[in-house]
């Protein structure tokens, strides 16, 4: 384990001495912030028209999580999608474009200690971007009364999500030498996941069933709305279990091709 | 192997894996479907066979080779892996522990309904038609009845995809749930948690509360289904929701049956009997439920026995001719009502109603112990109570006469409830009324129309046979929440998350590229 965190140390390091961590961290949090102000401003703007209407009824509906938090962390999602597959398109590609990956694995690590150290990399570095965004509830908690409760669950939700899209990536980095080529099939990938449910509401009951399930965002939306489900984590665990164990066997399998 | 033919081998692939894609999602329905999975299924093999047939002893050789062997293991392991996962997520599905985060517990179900659903016996289903066959929220609602009881089904359907479902259940307004149990059946206009678990306690019930509808003066028949006038969309709306419905001739009883759970006067074009009106005062001393359906130009026997109970019938007819404006000719004798009093029957009650032949119907408890006597329900200012009722129905005139007229908004619908103790009878409880000077109303035309007089008649009923053992479920929300700046505290808001982090990470960014450079 000590080797993978050493992998771990050293695959941030290359991602903040490289052009790529500042360019996804810098348009991330710009986006982010972007959304955040104008969703404050939208909000404050219904909460003055409502009381110019003197409407006491749907006043009472107007709160912070549903028009400020919830459509935060669902529009942070989707730009996800786009950055993450960025971030991960290095982890394996460039290390077979560069041709140190024979040196890697070569090297005495194992190869789990290499895919989880990359992964312990990746997660790390979405730790930190994600940790950034926190400053935007942080300013609803102090300006104002959201429910805590239900943000938690919400960023719970928005990181197990960046984690899932991750391991998709080092998947599909595994695959290939091209880190345009790990990118897009990752990008494709994520979305095809995203939009699956799509058809779910016309489809008959069984495949509507499996394609709601199969969807990352039904998962998701259920944990924005402040439910926590123990089949919604078992969902995550597993794309993320299941991509890990493939890129493992991907990587494993230049020793034997 | 020559590459060409790994070429065919991949190739065959391709084709079978699509061919399953569009059996999978269209299921072969069309002609255009079947050719499509047909000719590519038919290529995939084709394919195969080609790549195969290029040398069986070339394949044995592939087989043979290490390569291959590891990646067959490779290909069984994942496929076993995947396959444990999914077994993992069918139990985890099955067996999935809920946390609501929310304060207020928005997600969840109130414990009064889990209590309803946990003691269920047998299946129970419920159908929600909602426009287009999707409505999430409701979805999520009657998701979690499921969730604690095996025994509650659900599903959502487009009631235009399957018209004949709703024409059989009688669905008029999307978002109606049909609840079923056993031969039970009931149906809900307005699906909020309260709603729908007190259909679920009424369809669960066993023993099932009578309405007893008087007949033989003329009435309007709860069996004509055809003529706008007759009842029977009213007898249908008693049956759906789980009433049994019986006709009594009271002029040939002693007295009102034992077993009526609520008296209905609907409409008497005759009057009624002296001894029929003794079983009716008796019947409401010992604690009887009314509903008097009684039009003006009728039933003026009614007349003193109400007013003991604090309800005074106008002898008039209710008109309104600003909506006449809207109506063509006509004298505006069908007042619209969207005014309500504070009431049980009329809590959360927004929706308009309409009253055509109307008589006003006032409150008049003042001074009567033990009453307790609500105007229901109030037409609109502009409307009056016309007193000359001769030149309405034989000249066909009406004006608002300041000195006799009953100047709007005008009364039309009284409820009452009489504390029989205080009152000085003998009996404990209570008897309860609900009067409205029209039968129209009530009528096919009126219940099945556009206006919301079902709603109105069948709380009314509901209060009337006081259904106690029904629970009231506050509804809940995510707990609203402001948020206060000052103007600079907005501006640097702004700053902070436009302008300044991105900037810092900008820079942190070149810095980094300028010293690497």
């Amino acid at each position: 384990m000590k080797n993978a965190f050493t992998i771990a140390g050293k695959e941030l390091r290359a991602a903040f001495v490289s052009p790529i961590a500042y360019v996804v961290l810098t348009g991330f949090m710009l986006l982010g912030g972007w959304f955040f102000f104008n969703l404050l401003n939208r909000f404050n703007f219904l909460v003055q028209i409502y009381m110019s209407f003197r409407s006491p009824e749907v006043q009472s509906r107007l709160n912070l999580n549903e028009l400020v938090v919830a459509p935060l962390l669902g529009n942070l999602s989707v730009v996800l999608i786009i950055l993450v597959p960025v971030i991960t398109m290095r982890s394996f590609a460039e290390e077979k474009r560069a041709g140190t990956y024979e040196l890697l694995l070569t090297s005495p690590l194992s190869i789990a200690e290499i895919v989880i150290g990359k992964f312990i990399g990746v997660v790390a570095f979405l730790l930190i971007m994600l940790g950034l965004t926190a400053v935007y509830p942080a300013i609803l908690l102090i300006y104002g009364n959201p429910e805590p409760g239900i943000i938690a669950a919400g960023y719970l939700g928005l990181f197990l999500l960046a984690v899932s899209f991750a391991t998709v990536g080092l998947l599909t980095s595994s695959f290939t030498d091209n880190q345009i080529v790990a990118a897009v099939s990752c990008l494709i990938v994520l979305l095809l996941l995203y939009v699956i449910s799509w058809p779910a509401e016309t489809a008959g009951p069984t495949l509507a069933a499996v394609l709601r399930y199969l969807s990352l965002t039904e998962h998701f939306s259920e944990m924005v709305k402040g439910v926590i489900e123990t089949k919604d984590l078992i969902y995550f665990g597993s794309v993320i279990v299941l991509a890990l164990y493939l890129t493992h066997r991907s990587v494993e399998s230049v020793r034997w091709r | 192997m020559r590459r060409s033919q790994s070429l065919l081998g991949l190739l065959g692939l391709v084709f079978l894996l699509f061919a399953v894609i569009a059996g999978a999602f269209t299921g072969g329905r069309t002609i255009i479907d079947v050719v499509y999975i047909a000719a590519n299924g038919v290529a995939g093999v084709f394919c195969l066979i080609a790549y195969l047939s290029a040398g069986l002893e070339q394949v044995r050789h592939v087989v043979s080779e290490r390569s291959t062997r590891y990646g067959a293991n490779v290909i069984v392991g994942s496929l076993a892996f995947l396959g444990v996962l999914i077994v993992l997520n069918y139990l985890g599905a099955r067996h999935s522990k809920r946390f609501d985060l929310t304060e207020q517990k928005v997600y969840s179900l109130s414990d009064q309904s889990v209590n309803v659903v946990k003691n269920l016996e047998n299946e129970l289903k419920m159908i929600a038609f909602v426009e287009g066959g999707i409505n999430p929220e409701l979805r999520d609602l009657l998701s979690n009845y499921a969730r604690y009881s095996s025994k509650v089904s659900y599903e959502l359907v487009d009631p235009d995809k399957q018209p004949e479902l709703a024409e059989k259940y009688q669905i008029r307004t999307y978002n109606t749930v049909r609840v079923e149990y056993g031969n039970e059946s009931t149906l809900v206009t307005q699906p909020t948690e309260e709603n729908i678990t007190n259909a679920i306690i009424k369809v669960t019930r066993k023993t099932r509360k009578v309405v007893c509808v008087i007949e033989g003066h003329g009435e309007p028949d709860l069996d004509d289904l055809q003529s706008p006038k007759g009842l029977a969309s009213f007898r249908t709306a008693l049956t759906n929701e789980n009433y049994e419905v019986k006709k009594v001739l009271l002029a040939s009883e002693p007295k009102v049956p034992d077993d009526c759970s609520v008296v209905v006067i609907a409409g008497p074009q005759r009057p009624f009997l002296d001894h029929e009106m003794q079983a009716i005062e008796s019947y409401l001393d010992g604690g009887g439920r009314l509903l008097a359906l009684i039009p003006p130009r009728t039933g003026a026997e009614f007349g003193p026995v109400l007013e003991k109970w604090g309800v005074k019938l106008g002898n008039d007819v209710v008109v309104d001719q600003v909506v006449r404006l809207f109506q063509g000719p006509a004298l505006g004798l069908t007042p619209l009502a969207n005014t309500y009093g504070f009431h049980e029957i009329t809590r959360d009650f927004k929706q308009r109603t309409i009253f055509p032949m109307t008589r006003s119907v006032k409150a008049d408890a003042a001074g009567k112990s033990g009453l307790t006597a609500v105007e229901l329900v109030k037409t609109s200012p502009s409307s009056w109570g016309e007193t000359d009722l001769d030149g309405v129905f034989q000249r066909g005139e009406a004006s608002l006469d300041g000195s006799s007229d009953l100047k709007g908004p005008v009364p039309v619908a009284v409820a009452v409830e009489a504390n029989l103790k205080q009152m000085g009878k003998e009996k404990d409880g209570s008897a309860r009324l609900v009067v409205f000077g029209s039968i129209e109303f009530a009528s096919n035309r009126e219940l099945d129309g556009t206006f919301y007089n079902r709603d109105l008649l069948m709380n009314a009923v509901g209060w009337l046979v006081g259904e106690s053992d029904l629970v009231s479920i506050r509804p809940r929300g995510i707990r609203a929440s402001r948020i206060q700046f000052t103007p600079e505290q907005s501006l640097m808001t702004f700053y902070l998350t436009v302008l300044l982090i991105p900037q810092l990470l900008l820079i942190a960014g070149i810095a980094v590229w300028w010293r690497r450079e």
